[in-house]
């Protein structure tokens, strides 16, 4: 968590949804110590803006009009290594984390996470730059359970099946389903009994109170 | 046979000017001649007797009365030789009576012929047979290619020419026109062998036609050399010369006539055409020849020369050429193509004809006067002769001229072995139009006819196939309406096979207006049913091959089909997937983020979780409109996310194994084929969900340099249970699953697994070409 004192850090953001990345922008100026340098919806573009501005921090959504974020990620990864990615994404599953491991990506965040997050992630990234260590890449690509996710899983270990979960909280089979890979990928799992089991060593639904602290 | 005939050589022409020029004098000559005062053909000397026969012309008018040389001279006009009379005076007279040493007193008149023979008539036919051969001769010397033939063509033809030409002087007793008279004839006989043994098959090329060839100028040499010794020597061994250079004669014309038999039967059918200057000059040579043979040497051979009587031969003349002419010209003669083998034939005929005729007038001129005396018979008078001749000479000869062909062109009155090979032929050929153009050729050319047709109703669109001479013309039957003009049918068959009628065989008149016979007739209704069997057939492949055809057509234009509709499914599955992502889902994560500032209302928490479940639900159609994993990472991350998908719903164990050969990565494939693999799998995972009670599956995506193989494999109940044909859910799917792996010629199997459960493979061939790939 430590950064170079007094140097700004600086910031491009790709995402192709304007009113999100209008929101991230928004979010970031705020912060002191963060200047948002480049904002496009356009993966050529944001090759381009890498390639001229050279910033610290690269927030990357990986779903883009034009060519994929992970094209992106690559191409800025080969030939500006000290840019950071910070990948800013919707997909929480499996494959992207898969793919996007290899190429060296500083940093993992959901969408939905709160302006604090966010922060927290590019601060956390831009300091990687300089002093990469396993654990804080690990960390970094660990993402807590989400409270929807804790409470399906206190039914998963409860024994309830996926129709019974959809019924009791009033959502589809497949949201619920959606929900469980989730759940899954964020917890390492390969199937239910996995996950409970990973669930109870961990402890994670006993710390149900201490919720986002727990990072 | 090679070509022979060119285009005429200047040269050439100038010759046969000059030949014509000459025969054209010599006709002159003895023409002039014949009206000279008559020459014995008698020199005599001064002896103590008196006038002494010293020199006879053989063959002369003194020769033929039995005059020779040492016979006492009589009388001189009819007066009494007196010892003043020089030997000088006996070269002029008329008359002369002499006294051989046996004896036997001897008259020689002027006129020895009958007046006939000085005739205007008898000169005319005389002048019109030397034209003919000079005519005939000329064409072949001008257009033969082969300077041999064309200058033994020439020789042949002048002295046909000569001979005819000094007969005319002949009864004068001339002695330069019996020379030539003698010269012609052996040149003639000499001429006819040597242009038979060179045309029209070339003998001369071959050993013993050379030796032939040199025995026969051999001959003719010497027996010109013999008369030359005899003429100015020993007139009196003309005798013994005569029957020897007759016997030669006869010999060389008999040999020519064979060598032209042979010669056309050795020829090719297709060349003896009229059409062609071979067959003109052939049958101009059968014209020239007739009338030296039928008159002359046939009568010669029948030792009865002495009586034939003038009207005959020139009734004879004159009927030759003109049956010859007629028959050319209207080919009723000749008939058929072989029209050179049956002009033979008709010569033949005619020949037989017109020398029983010669000989039977000959017996009933003997039997009515009772001696061998040359006598005027009332029977010969013109008009029975001609009366005779025209009541039994066409009957005859027609009837005679068929018995012959009958014998000699077997292959074209066998009918059953024609029908016998046409049988066998016709098995040989499959296609349609082949086994008809076959079978018209086979019977226009057998039974020589002008055109043959085979008309068939029995598919959609009627066909007819029209043989005519040597071309077969296959045109649809546009409404009857034919663009070959058509001569009524002479005759005509249906087409009965299984019993159904398939069409019309159909045959115009033999060639030349010939009708048909009645074996003819007989012969196209039997093989009607061969035909029409092995037309059947080839109408019922036909119809077949054009089924597979529209089937496989049908197939293509469904799979297209189907390659679109899937085409147009996948992209309006991948748009709407876009959609909810771009708007709905990206409001739904603004939402979120802005609830996380008011984290300390109390609602606040319930607000996120409803939020959390939208952004979820929304999630969870857009991956499964289009998993946006499979666009972005490949199949390999496509089936991990359908494999996590299916954990995280039952409590399958579910494995993916991606294999690539030697540990390279997997990589990607073709955009369409991932997807088209992705759903194969997808859809293999749901019927094993759906029907196979299994409790784990293992998806096996392997990768080789020339092919992708997809296994999805179970512990289920197995196909049996699934029931690939009697669970017609699944059928349909591996139905689907091979459509969506068509357009890569993919293979689709369900096959059972060991040691249970059910195992899907899905093949597909990389680099192999997709030439049906739609417009998309």
């Amino acid at each position: 968590m430590t950064r170079p004192i007094g140097k700004t850090i600086r910031v491009v953001i790709v995402d192709d949804h304007p009113m999100l990345r209008e929101g991230t922008r928004v979010c970031l100026e705020r912060a002191p110590g963060i200047a948002v340098v480049g904002v496009t919806g356009i993966g050529r573009e944001a090759i381009h803006l890498v390639a001229e501005h050279r910033p610290d921090v690269l927030l990357l959504d990986l779903r883009l009009p034009d060519i994929s974020g992970v094209e992106v990620a690559r191409q800025v990864r080969a030939a500006y290594a000290d840019t950071a990615i910070v990948v800013l994404t919707g997909y929480g599953d499996a494959g992207y984390l898969r793919a996007l491991r290899p190429l060296g990506i500083r940093g993992y965040l959901a969408k939905t996470a709160t302006d604090a997050e966010i922060v927290d992630a590019v601060r956390r990234a831009a300091a990687g730059c300089t002093m990469v260590t396993s654990q804080s890449e690990g960390e970094i690509l660990t993402e807590p359970l989400t409270p929807r996710e804790r409470e399906i899983l206190r039914r998963l270990v409860a024994g309830q099946r996926n129709a019974e979960i959809a019924a009791a909280l009033l959502i589809s089979a497949k949201t619920v389903e959606y929900h469980v890979s989730n759940i899954f990928t964020k917890l390492g799992a390969r199937s239910r009994a996995e996950a409970i089991r990973i669930a109870h060593e961990q402890g994670i639904l006993l710390l149900e109170d201490a919720g986002r602290n727990q990072e | 046979m090679p070509p022979r005939f060119q285009v005429p050589r200047p040269q050439r022409w100038a010759v046969a000017a000059i030949v014509i020029l000459g025969l054209v004098s010599l006709g002159d000559l003895s023409l002039a001649t014949a009206e000279q005062p008559p020459a014995l053909g008698v020199r005599a000397r001064q002896a103590s007797g008196g006038l002494i026969v010293s020199w006879v012309q053989p063959g002369g008018l003194a020769w033929d009365a039995g005059v020779r040389p040492g016979d006492r001279i009589i009388a001189v006009d009819g007066r009494p030789v007196v010892a003043t009379d020089a030997p000088s005076t006996v070269a002029s007279t008329s008359e002369i009576t002499t006294e051989s040493g046996d004896g036997l007193v001897r008259t020689v008149p002027s006129r020895v012929l009958e007046p006939f023979t000085l005739s205007r008539l008898y000169r005319l036919a005389f002048i019109a047979i030397a034209a003919s051969f000079a005519v005939v001769g000329v064409l072949i010397y001008v257009l033969a290619g082969d300077a041999i033939v064309g200058a033994i063509a020439l020789g042949f033809s002048v002295a046909g020419a000569v001979l005819f030409l000094s007969l005319i002087a002949a009864p004068s007793g001339a002695d330069w026109a019996v020379t030539a008279r003698h010269a012609a004839a052996l040149a003639f006989g000499a001429g006819a062998l040597l242009l038979f043994l060179a045309f029209p098959v070339d003998r001369l090329r071959a050993p013993r036609g050379r030796r032939l060839a040199i025995g026969c100028l051999s001959a003719t040499a010497v027996l010109l050399a013999a008369y030359g010794w005899t003429y100015f020597f020993r007139p009196a061994a003309y005798d013994a010369l005569r029957p020897v250079t007759y016997a030669v004669l006869i010999g060389e014309v008999v040999g020519a006539g064979a060598l032209l038999v042979a010669g056309l039967l050795a020829t090719p059918a297709e060349r003896r055409d009229i059409a062609t200057p071979l067959s003109v000059v052939a049958v101009g040579a059968f014209v020239a020849l007739a009338p030296p043979v039928c008159l002359i040497l046939v009568p010669s051979l029948l030792d009865i020369s002495s009586i034939v009587r003038p009207e005959i031969a020139l009734l004879s003349l004159a009927a030759l050429p003109a049956s010859l002419g007629t028959a050319v010209l209207s080919r009723r003669f000749f008939g058929i193509t072989r029209i050179l083998r049956r002009g033979l034939v008709a010569l033949l005929v005619w020949i037989a004809l017109v020398g029983s005729y010669t000989a039977g007038f000959a017996g009933l001129a003997r039997w009515s006067s009772g001696q061998n005396a040359p006598v005027p018979v009332d029977l010969a008078a013109p008009a029975a002769t001609v009366a005779l001749v025209a009541a039994t000479f066409w009957p005859l000869q027609h009837r005679l001229r068929r018995a012959l062909e009958r014998r000699l062109f077997r292959d074209v009155y066998d009918y059953r072995a024609t029908l016998r090979e046409l049988s066998a032929e016709l098995v040989q050929f499959g296609e349609l139009s082949a086994v008809a153009r076959h079978a018209l050729d086979r019977l226009g050319r057998t039974l020589d006819l002008s055109w043959a047709a085979i008309e068939l109703t029995a598919e959609p669109a009627p066909l007819r196939f029209r043989w005519e001479g040597d071309a077969v013309i296959a045109a649809p039957d546009e409404g009857g309406r034919h663009v070959i003009a058509t001569s009524p049918a002479a005759y005509q068959v249906p087409l009965i096979a299984d019993g159904e009628t398939i069409g019309m065989l159909q045959v115009g008149a033999k060639r030349h207006d010939i009708d048909l016979l009645p074996e003819d007739r007989e012969l196209i209704a039997t093989v009607a049913p061969h035909l029409a069997t092995a037309l059947r057939n080839a109408l019922l492949i036909r119809q077949l091959e054009a089924q597979v055809e529209a089937l496989a057509d049908r197939e293509r234009t469904l799979a297209t089909l189907n390659d679109r509709l899937l085409s147009v499914q996948e992209e309006e599955r991948r748009r709407l997937a876009l959609e909810l992502h771009d708007d709905p889902l990206q409001r739904a994560i603004q939402l979120s983020r802005e609830l996380g500032a008011w984290a300390d209302c109390p609602r606040a928490g319930h607000w996120q979780e409803i939020v959390e479940d939208i952004i979820a639900s929304l999630r969870a159609i857009c991956d499964g409109l289009h998993p946006p994993v499979l666009d972005d990472f490949g199949l390999p991350a496509g089936l991990e996310w359908l494999a996590a998908r299916l954990r995280a719903e039952t409590d399958l164990d579910v494995r993916v194994a991606i294999e690539a050969v030697d540990g390279d990565p997997f990589g990607r494939l073709e955009p369409d084929l991932e997807l088209a693999l992705y759903r194969v799998a997808q859809e293999a995972l749901n019927n094993c969900l759906k029907h196979a009670e299994a409790r784990s599956i293992t998806v096996t995506l392997r990768r080789e340099p020339a092919r992708v193989l997809l296994r999805v494999a179970d512990d289920g109940r197995g196909p049996a249970a699934n029931g690939v044909t009697g669970g017609s859910q699944v059928g349909l799917g591996l139905l689907g699953m091979r459509e969506r792996l068509q357009r890569w010629h993919g293979r689709v199997a369900l096959e059972g697994g060991q040691p249970r459960g059910a195992v899907l493979t899905a093949e597909v061939r990389l680099g192999e070409a997709h030439g049906d790939e739609t417009d998309r």
